[in-house]
């Protein structure tokens, strides 16, 4: 049976990330590394970090980027797993998800 | 299915089948050395009236790599990739200011227009000697020279600083910003750094120098990787838990000859045990730090921590600081 593919949507609280000094960045390089080469299997697609950008309407376009709430859309990627709760499992192991403040949504995506 | 990603970044030539996750290519300590090396080079591009801006567009680059690379694989040139994106942040920054001060009015500044022209390496290792003496500034005092050193050089944050320099993270923030602020001045007023005023910090040069490589440092780690862990432990559990506990890390330990002569072992022991108020080896260790320091600045600089601690300081959650000879033993 081949995998599922799910939709990790990255949320941060605004304001909340601290800019990491250069001996965490290497620290945090080399954990997202092995996290990635651990996992490769399940990821489908890394995904990014999201900039700014749009919203079209029927009425027309409005600028982005769109914070509802108090949390903003930071980043996506596509997971492979047989079930939601393996999906879970390599997210909760991701290093850049474990700050506090961050949430993540885990979306089942339909194959057609 | 291709394991590409959408964003772009991922620069292998088409048909490059090598993984994305060939990360191997980045040597070890890259961000904290590349850090000191754009801060370095830009600073000697814009001048160290800049410092503050450069220091930023450091940082932004490097976070740029680390979000640009974790998801799309390393550039062929990573040094060469960081330059150019903090560069370019760097002079868009100054562009911006100089928008602003023309729309207060004020006379525009003079805005230098510099190419992110490819750095050789010897070219490098010039501009990180250049910085080193342009923070051993006589206008600015021996410990905040170490500070911006530390800082622009070595690319600790604040916080791993104050850490290093048993410092509180304000205050040492401060001096930072006076640091540069003197900077700025003695640039504006005296100029680019001439060849006699090199010789003239050289002193200081040779003290940050030798600090450099015993607060952090690399060289010793590879060296004789334990005996100075265990001196660092003991430094770190002494911040947490109090200078007692900082102590009872090292009851016991036999260090290498190497460190037992040299002046950080004996300015831990005499830092923690003045804190113990454990006078009469507080003083002993005080004298072979003073002793043993490698240059004048050094000494000053040990005598003013030391003499600082020894007016007594608190204990943390009033424990007991009825000054025993010894610790208990660790378990």
């Amino acid at each position: 049976m081949s995998k599922t593919k799910y939709l990790c949507i990255l949320r941060s609280a605004s304001g909340s990330c601290e800019t990491p000094s250069p001996a965490q960045m290497e620290d945090m390089y080399a954990k997202f590394n092995a996290w990635r080469e651990k996992f490769q299997d399940n990821i489908a697609d890394m995904g990014g970090r999201l900039g700014g950008g749009a919203v079209l309407t029927a009425e027309g376009r409005i600028d982005g980027p769109f914070v509802e709430g108090k949390e903003i859309v930071g980043g996506f990627m596509i997971l492979l797993a047989d079930s939601l709760e393996e999906a879970a499992e390599v997210t909760r192991a991701c290093p850049g998800v474990t700050f506090s403040g961050t949430t993540v949504e885990l979306r089942e995506i339909s194959a057609p | 299915m291709p394991r590409g990603h959408l964003l772009g970044h991922d620069r292998r030539a088409p048909g490059d089948q090598r993984p994305l996750t060939a990360f191997s290519g980045l040597v070890e300590n890259f961000f904290r050395h590349e850090y000191g090396r754009l801060v370095a080079s830009l600073v000697r591009r814009v001048g160290v009236c800049e410092l503050e801006a450069v220091e930023d567009a450091a940082q932004s680059a490097l976070l740029k790599a680390l979000e640009t690379w974790t998801s799309g694989g390393l550039p062929e040139q990573p040094s060469a990739w960081v330059f150019r994106v903090a560069h370019n942040a760097l002079m868009g920054d100054l562009r911006a200011r100089g928008r602003r001060r023309r729309l207060l009015a004020e006379a525009p500044p003079p805005l230098v227009a510099t190419e992110a022209e490819p750095r050789l390496p010897s070219e490098v290792e010039d501009d990180l000697l250049r910085m080193l003496f342009v923070c051993c500034d006589e206008a600015i005092p021996v410990e905040s020279q170490l500070a911006l050193a530390l800082k622009t050089l070595c690319g600790f944050s604040v916080g791993e600083i104050a850490q290093r320099l048993f410092c509180n993270e304000a205050s040492l923030y401060k001096r930072l910003a006076r640091a540069r602020e003197r900077l700025r001045a003695q640039a504006e007023t005296l100029g680019e750094l001439r060849i006699e005023q090199c010789a003239e910090r050289l002193p200081a040069v040779q003290g940050v120098l030798y600090l450099l490589f015993t607060e952090g440092y690399l060289l010793l780690e590879q060296v004789a990787p334990s005996a100075l862990h265990r001196l660092n432990r003991a430094v770190a559990v002494a911040e947490w838990r109090g200078p007692q506990e900082g102590l009872a890390v090292l009851d016991g330990f036999q260090p290498p000859t190497w460190l037992a002569g040299s002046f950080s072992w004996a300015a831990v022991l005499a830092d923690l045990h003045g804190r113990c108020e454990n006078e009469g080896s507080a003083r002993r260790y005080r004298q072979l730090a003073l002793e043993t320091a490698p240059t004048p600045a050094l000494e000053e600089l040990l005598r003013r921590r030391l003499d600082g601690n020894a007016k007594g300081e608190p204990q943390p959650d009033g424990r007991d600081s009825s000054g025993n000879q010894s610790s208990p033993s660790p378990d």
